[in-house]
């Protein structure tokens, strides 16, 4: 099987196969193609190449800079202080609780320790704004403060990943001499750049992007550091640029969703050993229990401080203990790394996935702060006689 | 007599012969008529959120087509929807919420719809609808 057509067909069937799973029973197109990743590696000796090992990093660089665009600045400065808070210690507790977890506990050596504390410190945004949507908590101060949190949980994340194994070398030096006046220069170049070059066939406006995103991917890649981590900042500071105009943003979406992320996803799966989550069962349900835990300890003393009701600090601590993408990017960047082995990454990456779903749907059925809402019912509401009522239908929060 | 009748709708075939019965009751009783159709398919535990984003608008353009194309259909027949609404979520549990906070009196829905062959193992919308409403429930066929 050699043959990169070949290769490339087979892959595209899986992620066929994922998207169809996606839309049939209403799952993310990401589990969908965890899902059938694990089923290929596990059951028909799927494997990667060079190429697809790009493709899957690539993806990975996109899907943080989607990340990092989605975040509302003016929210976000609006709740700056108490997001700031909830964030850190989001970030903290858990990252010191599965570190010294690992390392004390399950005997990992320190850097895979590091590794599991890393990938479980994280809060999905995704996971978070999906979930308020279907209320409409979205639109709340509450909401908007959760989501403020995550972006900043998430922040933590990636400079860990990135610093803690990175080279100090001159390359880490031109790295960071190079990337911090991009980051000043984006949100006023980008601004430019969109609206006298954008909604051409030619799409300069995407390839400004990714050459920004390439070349420091590259320095990150040189100074040791890892590529995720400048792309979610490029996409922090050209959130404000996005939320003008959201084209750019839904075309780097779609080239990611239908060319990239699929690969990034499926070997993600692929490289999850069933066995291993047999074997590994036990310290799986720990390690998941860990993370909320220690998100509970570092964010419930926060939330209680800000005098949040006791419904909405449990809602909101469920909701800070989820994690997908940055999760399983830590996970596979210790395995790609050779920091964990792929006992370690299954462990993690199974613990990553059941932490996007278990404490959602205890958040979701036990702590819902439905007097919050005016009227749960109406959130979603999009009614067609009544024009005032179309103003329920406020999706773009998040951008 | 009823006074307040909602229709769920979903483009099918069914919910279209929901939508004629419904019309037909509506101008036998002089009640009111409102439609309800509920995305049901969003994706969770998405790893982007403009993956929920998109879909959401998708289905929300879906859902507003197929509902403007309902309501020439009720005009057509000389009334007017009192309200039409696209929620989101568990298809069942938001028509019976729905049901309850606009005070309907009476639901009509198709007896088939989406639920395709889950829905003989599971059982499907209106089932679930006609066990829990706090309202009478009819299930055209």
């Amino acid at each position: 099987m050699d043959n990169n057509w070949l290769v490339a067909a087979i892959w595209m069937v899986l992620a066929l196969g994922a998207s169809l799973i996606s839309v049939r029973f209403g799952l993310s197109v990401a589990l969908a193609e965890i899902f059938v990743g694990v089923i290929g590696g596990n059951t028909f000796g799927l494997h990667t190449t060079p190429w697809i090992e790009f493709l899957a990093s690539f993806g990975a660089v996109l899907l943080t800079f989607l990340a990092g665009a989605d975040i509302d600045p003016v929210s976000f400065r609006k709740n700056l202080k108490n997001s700031l808070a909830i964030g850190i210690l989001s970030f903290l507790c858990p990252f010191i609780g599965a570190w010294l977890f690992a390392y004390f506990v399950l005997g990992w050596d320190m850097r895979a320790s590091q590794i599991a504390g890393i990938a479980l410190s994280t809060t999905s945004v995704a996971v978070v704004y999906a979930v308020m949507v279907e209320t409409g908590l979205n639109q709340t101060k509450l909401g908007k403060l959760i989501l403020g949190a995550c972006f900043i949980t998430d922040l933590g994340t990636v400079l860990a990943l990135g610093v803690l194994f990175a080279s100090v070398n001159i390359w880490m030096a031109i790295f960071i001499a190079v990337t911090i006046p991009v980051l000043w220069l984006i949100p006023k170049i980008a601004p430019w750049v969109v609206s006298h070059l954008g909604n051409r066939v030619s799409e300069p406006e995407i390839k400004f992007f990714l050459v920004v995103l390439f070349v420091l991917a590259w320095l990150a890649n040189k100074a040791g550091s890892e590529a995720v981590l400048p792309a979610y900042l490029v996409g922090l500071v050209a959130a404000g640029t996005f939320m003008r105009d959201h084209a750019p943003l839904h075309r780097i979406r779609t080239i990611a969703f239908a060319v990239l992320t699929p690969f990034y996803f499926i070997k993600a799966g692929m490289l999850v050993s069933v066995q291993a989550i047999v074997t590994g069962f036990l310290s799986i349900l720990v390690l998941l229990s860990v993370k909320v835990a220690s998100k509970f300890i570092g964010v419930w003393p926060i939330v209680s401080l800000i005098k949040m009701k006791k419904k909405e600090r449990a809602y909101t601590t469920l909701l800070m203990s989820t994690g997908l993408t940055f999760g399983t990017i830590s996970a596979m960047f210790g395995l790609t790394h050779n920091v964990i082995n792929q006992n370690q990454y299954t462990i993690l990456a199974t613990v990553v996935i059941g932490s996007a779903v278990v404490p959602t749907l205890i958040a979701q059925k036990w702590f819902q702060p439905r007097e919050l809402l005016t009227d749960t019912n109406s959130i979603d509401q999009v009614n067609l006689l009544q024009p005032p009522k179309i103003s329920n239908q406020k999706e773009s929060e998040v951008q | 007599m009823f006074k307040n009748i909602l229709v769920s709708f979903d483009g099918s075939t069914y919910s279209l012969k929901a939508l004629d019965t419904a019309v037909n009751l509506a101008k036998l009783t002089n009640a009111q008529l409102s439609l309800v159709s509920v995305e049901e398919n969003l994706p969770r535990f998405v790893a982007d959120a403009g993956e929920l984003k998109e879909e959401k608008e998708y289905q929300n353009g879906v859902f507003q087509k197929l509902q403007r194309d309902a309501r020439e259909r009720v005009k057509s027949n000389g009334i007017d929807l009192k309200r039409a609404d696209v929620l989101m979520g568990h298809v069942a549990k938001s028509i019976i919420n729905h049901a309850k906070s606009i005070q309907c009196d009476l639901i009509i829905m198709g007896h088939g719809g989406r639920s395709g062959a889950w829905g003989n193992f599971l059982g499907t919308t209106a089932e679930k609808v006609s066990r829990y409403a706090h309202c009478t429930v009819m299930i055209v066929r």
